[in-house]
């Protein structure tokens, strides 16, 4: 909160301070809504300079963080309702870690043991998938089961109650299914 | 484990995989510096904008201008109703109102006047008649003409010299002809 008081008083230094805080975590919540590095990297910009000119009306009712991605969320939701049926997939590269990762290596063995799978077209796969999902499900599949988020600093980010996020949680989960049964089976 | 996370436990495994995707490496690093960087930039843009607004192109003045140019006749009501204004401004300046009059001071009021000898004419009626009766006339019987001051009793000029010198005498000038 003091870096906060800091920044609403113009300190940007506090400012820069707090955006190296949640830069990661606000860019990938936008990444995996977008499956665009450029729309996602746009709007993580605007969604802290947004926050930035609109500090003076945070209260401190909830915490920045909360309160930032609720920024970040909504501009992003506008966004994508106005690129509907114009999305475009530009991804982020896979890093080193995803071919040793234990829960890949096992739905790999397990489900497609005689399939020669490629990493790289999964992730397509699931990005496109992903896409399919109306943007209230596709966020709240993002910030559960991508970003570990609890059901209700969801509810909190997305201004609805926890039964509404279990629902929508679990209408998410078996779209996804359906749209990647050939990878699941 | 709940039935729940059971039936989607392949799921949730496969979504693990858009945990690994990752922006290229030393991204983040200037991230933020962008940021500040453009706040920096929007506040420039703002204060600039207020003063283009003001008197950059498309302002009210330009605007103003170019209609000058397009109706001389608006141009001509234009700057007879400044020169109005200019006269009226110097008019007024020059008549102060009763108000001011009053907060103002008075100055002392010394004229030099030159004062017949007591013998050729009556000098206090004289004076009297043209400055009335606070009027004090300085006289000396040695000189023909001397040098009178009127005194005025609340002149700054009064309230100043104790101050200055209480010792201070004034002490009249002479004309008097070799």
């Amino acid at each position: 909160m003091v870096l906060v008081k800091r920044a609403r008083d113009g300190d940007l230094t506090a400012y820069d301070d707090l955006v190296r805080r949640y830069q990661e975590r606000i860019y990938a919540t936008l990444y995996h809504m977008t499956s665009n590095h450029e729309d996602a990297h746009d709007l993580a910009q605007e969604a802290f300079i947004k926050a930035f000119q609109a500090l003076h009306s945070f209260k401190g009712g909830s915490s920045f963080y909360t309160w930032v991605y609720r920024i970040a969320v909504n501009k992003t939701i506008n966004f994508l309702k106005q690129r509907r049926n114009k999305a475009q997939l530009s991804l982020d590269d896979l890093d080193f870690n995803a071919e040793h990762d234990p829960d890949l290596v096992a739905l790999i063995s397990e489900k497609t043991p005689r399939r020669e799978i490629n990493l790289a077209e999964l992730q397509e796969k699931l990005n496109t998938a992903m896409q399919k999902l109306s943007e209230p499900h596709r966020l709240v599949v993002t910030l559960h089961d991508v970003q570990g988020l609890s059901h209700e600093e969801i509810a909190e980010i997305m201004g609805c109650n926890i039964g509404t996020v279990r629902s929508r949680l679990f209408y998410a989960r078996q779209q996804l299914q359906a749209y990647l049964s050939d990878y699941l089976k | 484990m709940t039935p729940d996370h059971d039936e989607f436990r392949d799921l949730r495994r496969l979504l693990a995989l858009k945990r690994h995707e990752q922006p290229p490496p030393g991204y983040f690093e200037s991230f933020s510096s962008q940021v500040i960087q453009r706040i920096t930039a929007n506040q420039r843009v703002r204060q600039q904008s207020l003063t283009e607004r003001l008197f950059g192109p498309g302002s009210f003045w330009l605007r103003r201008l170019a209609s000058f140019q397009s109706s001389p006749l608006m141009a001509g009501t234009f700057g007879a109703a400044a020169c109005a204004l200019l006269i009226s401004g110097i008019v007024y300046s020059e008549r102060p109102t009763a108000h001011a009059t009053s907060n103002i001071p008075q100055l002392a009021v010394t004229e030099v006047t030159l004062a017949p000898a007591q013998a050729q004419a009556p000098a206090p009626s004289v004076n009297r008649l043209f400055f009335g009766p606070s009027t004090q006339v300085a006289e000396n019987p040695t000189v023909g003409w001397v040098p009178a001051t009127v005194v005025h009793p609340d002149s700054l000029f009064d309230q100043i010299k104790p101050r200055m010198n209480p010792d201070f005498k004034v002490q009249p000038a002479s004309f008097q002809q070799p």
